[in-house]
């Protein structure tokens, strides 16, 4: 019984990590790329044995989250050869994962005040519905290349998952109503033109944000077929809104 | 593979193919009694919050609680569930709101109703295999068709609203 509840104090451990590392259990240490050096920053020990660690890898702190079984991981960390790392307590590293998700809401909250700011002139119904086509479309533009093609990697943590749900319902589908109500007060084509490229610049920026901050990851995936994600979204949700107004001019003669 | 088949054909497809000839068949057979607009919205707000609760709770983005059919992955027949059967079973529900409200009943009594058939569904659901329970309990899916169904009701009452405004 003592035994179970007997934690060894925490030291100052030096462990080497290489470069090239490949997966471990989870496919975690996936997340390092070829020109990183990833440092661990703390390894937080677990009742069961295991080990959460966090690594520190281009001036930011990555968790993986897979809990690795200290004896296999730190074995097979020794085993590898070429860049220091060094373990602490994970102070710092708990202050700047929480910056991460405070930057995420005030991106959402500010998002949020510039739609309520922007002077509206959509009907309600046809911004509703550009809402929920781009709510759909971006919940499977997140699940389709992280669970079923395996180009991306999403956190295992509940909270940067939560800040992703948050990004989900808040910050890109508002991004799409404002598009679509500065679209449609765009008088030429250089005009609308312009428009599709500052949204897809703009979405491309905020998507590898989570990819910077460490939310997401993108493994295989090409920022070339994001540009075209983008664009297809700008361009379906032009088209849903014409085909909106047209069904609403129909309904004029409903009570 | 973008959207993946189902790894056999067996009772879990079989239940969604016929849920779905079903409740089709029976949302065209009813009168029409909402503008085109007014149902592909509704349609449009279930599909959503169908995608959004299996986002938050099945993905395993934050939380992993159940898996749909087959494969933990995302094949056919999710998106089947998501943006065809439940659409269509929602659109009934407000089909029959909209009576029960002519009627003058209350609604909180719809809500409750509408809860028993929903979690019924649910379990049949699980006995064909559509779903695999990770640590989810038929019991706590009753709470969330009372605020699904409540989300649904505040919904249908904003387009309400909204049709009035003059286009």
């Amino acid at each position: 019984m003592l035994l179970f509840f007997y934690q060894k104090p925490q030291t100052e451990y030096y462990y080497y990590l290489a470069r090239d590392a490949k997966p471990f259990h989870g496919g975690n240490m996936g997340f390092l790329r070829s020109r990183e050096v990833p440092i661990v920053v703390s390894i937080k020990r677990q009742r069961s044995g295991e080990n959460n660690i966090a690594l520190r890898k281009s001036g930011y702190i990555w968790y993986p989250s897979v809990k690795i079984n200290k004896l296999t991981s730190l074995r097979y960390i020794k085993s590898l050869q070429g860049f220091t790392a060094y373990i602490s307590g994970g102070k710092r590293a708990k202050l700047e994962h929480n910056m991460i998700s405070l930057l995420f809401i005030l991106i959402n909250l500010i998002m949020l005040l510039s739609y309520t700011k922007y002077p509206k002139r959509l009907h309600p119904i046809r911004a509703a519905t550009c809402y929920m086509v781009s709510f759909i479309y971006i919940h499977n533009y997140l699940v389709i290349p992280s669970i079923n093609l395996g180009d991306w990697e999403i956190t295992k943590r509940i909270d940067y998952g939560l800040i992703i749900t948050l990004n989900n319902v808040i910050a890109v589908p508002v991004a799409a109503l404002l598009f679509i109500e500065i679209y449609t007060v765009a008088r030429d084509f250089q005009e609308k033109l312009m428009t599709i490229c500052t949204w897809v610049l703009f979405m491309l920026l905020f998507e590898y944000l989570h990819d910077w901050f460490g939310l997401i990851h993108h493994k295989s995936w090409k920022i070339s077929w994001s540009i075209l994600v983008w664009f297809f979204l700008g361009i379906f949700l032009i088209v849903i809104t014409k085909i909106m107004k047209r069904m609403m001019m129909k309904l004029g003669d409903v009570k | 593979m973008i959207l993946y088949p189902p790894v056999r054909f067996d009772a879990n497809e079989w239940y969604t193919i016929v849920f779905i000839t079903l409740t089709f068949f029976i949302s065209i057979m009813l009168p029409k009694r909402f503008p085109n607009v007014f149902t592909l919205n509704i349609l449009l707000f279930i599909a959503c919050l169908a995608k959004f609760t299996d986002f938050l709770l099945a993905a395993g983005i934050p939380f992993d609680f159940y898996d749909y059919s087959d494969t933990p992955k995302l094949d056919w027949f999710d998106e089947f569930l998501q943006l065809i059967l439940y659409p269509i079973v929602g659109y009934l529900y407000m089909y029959l709101y909209d009576i029960w409200l002519k009627k003058g009943y209350s609604k909180l009594l719809f809500v409750a109703l509408c809860t028993i058939p929903s979690t019924v569904f649910e379990w049949t659901a699980l006995k064909a295999h559509v779903f695999t329970y990770k640590g989810w309990k038929i019991a706590y899916s009753i709470p969330s068709y009372v605020i699904l169904m409540t989300m649904y009701m505040i919904f249908f009452h904003l387009m309400k609203r909204w049709i009035k405004i003059k286009v």
